[in-house]
């Protein structure tokens, strides 16, 4: 059974071998190209996970200022806190005084106490906007620990997938090898000889269409013709048997 | 109508008036320490032990008042405003609006009590 199936393939037309040998030639070219398209991927996803991993850092060195920021501020609204109370004491002062005297110095602590509020109002509006800031920061890094996390998973798809494109490349070498002593041929000679098939066939062509046109005598156009028909018939049972 | 000079405070929502020869001085909130088998809490104030009489939540200061000559710091209360306020009865006129003044005698005297029970409750058998 193996003989069989050998003498078959051996029986291959050159020309059909050729076109499979072209195939495997441009499937290997092709598994090649992808492989060096995922070698250059992976490359990119490393490099954008390395920026995410900054950015991460970046994220976190942010949130580390925010918290000193929150803590000077903390400082800020302790001393502006004394502040009122010592305007407070001074109007206490003052009032003790009593009118007309003290009333200038009740006035005055009132004004200043007035003015610390504002800025005790001011602070806390700030430490609103940087806790509405934190919660929007701790979203991003949260999202760009998920993106770190993807692009993690994606270079190593890719990576194993450049593995798996040079794999198949060496297969697809050695396959190419193995069917070239299949079919008992050399790939380059299998191709001029489906080239030269193609030749024949297109002069042929070329001279019935020129019997159409000029005076030819019938028996020199099949002297002509013969020999080529005879050879191009010679492929068609061969062709048939696969 | 004379004018009443003195210190507007808050205590649990209401406004409550205290006249400028009653309180002294505001101070920040120093360490407040408990007396055993008491509600009393004494607190050092500018090199002084007073009492501390609790008359809400803690606010943060201490009004230092000068009771009967002698020093008493209330915590509680929330400092609003210094000034003078036409008197009315039992309080201040306040835009318009009565505030009454802060009842100490009322105030300490419900802290004592609360001191006499606490002391009951601790030594029945």
């Amino acid at each position: 059974m193996t003989d069989g199936s050998d003498s078959n393939v051996r029986a291959l037309p050159p020309a059909r071998a050729a076109r499979i040998l072209a195939a495997l030639d441009a499937v290997a070219s092709s598994s090649a190209r992808l492989g060096k398209n995922q070698k250059a991927t992976t490359e990119l996803g490393a490099r954008q996970q390395a920026e995410l991993d900054a950015a991460l850092d970046a994220q976190q060195k942010l949130g580390a200022r925010g918290r000193d920021l929150r803590n000077s501020m903390q400082l800020v609204r302790e001393s502006l806190e004394r502040a009122k109370l010592t305007a407070l004491n001074a109007g206490l002062e003052g009032a003790r005084l009593g009118e007309p005297v003290g009333k200038a110095l009740v006035m005055m602590g009132d004004e200043v106490r007035n003015l610390l509020a504002r800025g005790v109002d001011a602070l806390e509006e700030h430490s609103t906007l940087l806790s509405e800031m934190d919660r929007e920061r701790e979203r991003a890094t949260a999202e760009l620990a998920e993106l770190a996390e993807s692009a993690t998973k994606l270079a190593s798809e890719l990576n194993r997938g450049a593995e798996q494109a040079l794999l198949t490349h060496a297969l697809l070498g050695e396959l190419r090898k193995d069917l070239g002593e299949v079919f008992g041929t050399d790939a380059e000679a299998a191709r001029l000889m489906a080239s030269s098939e193609a030749q024949v066939r297109t002069l042929t062509d070329l001279l019935l269409e020129l019997s159409e046109h000029a005076p030819i005598g019938l028996d020199t156009l099949r002297e002509l013709l013969e020999p080529l028909l005879a050879l191009v018939e010679a492929r068609k049972p061969a062709e048939r048997e696969l | 109508m004379k004018d009443c000079a003195g210190l507007l405070v808050r205590r649990a929502g209401e406004r409550l008036f205290i006249a400028a020869h009653v309180a002294r001085h505001l101070v920040p909130s120093p360490r407040l320490s408990r007396l055993p088998w008491d509600s009393a809490q004494m607190a050092l104030v500018g090199g002084e032990v007073v009492a501390v009489v609790e008359l809400s939540e803690a606010s943060g200061i201490l009004v230092l008042c000068d009771i009967s000559g002698q020093a008493v710091a209330l915590s509680g209360l929330v400092a609003l405003e210094v000034g003078f306020w036409p008197e009315s009865e039992g309080g201040v006129r306040v835009n318009g609006e009565h505030v009454p003044a802060l009842d100490l005698v009322a105030a300490l005297a419900q802290f004592q009590t609360q001191r006499v029970e606490q002391v009951e409750q601790k030594d029945a058998p």
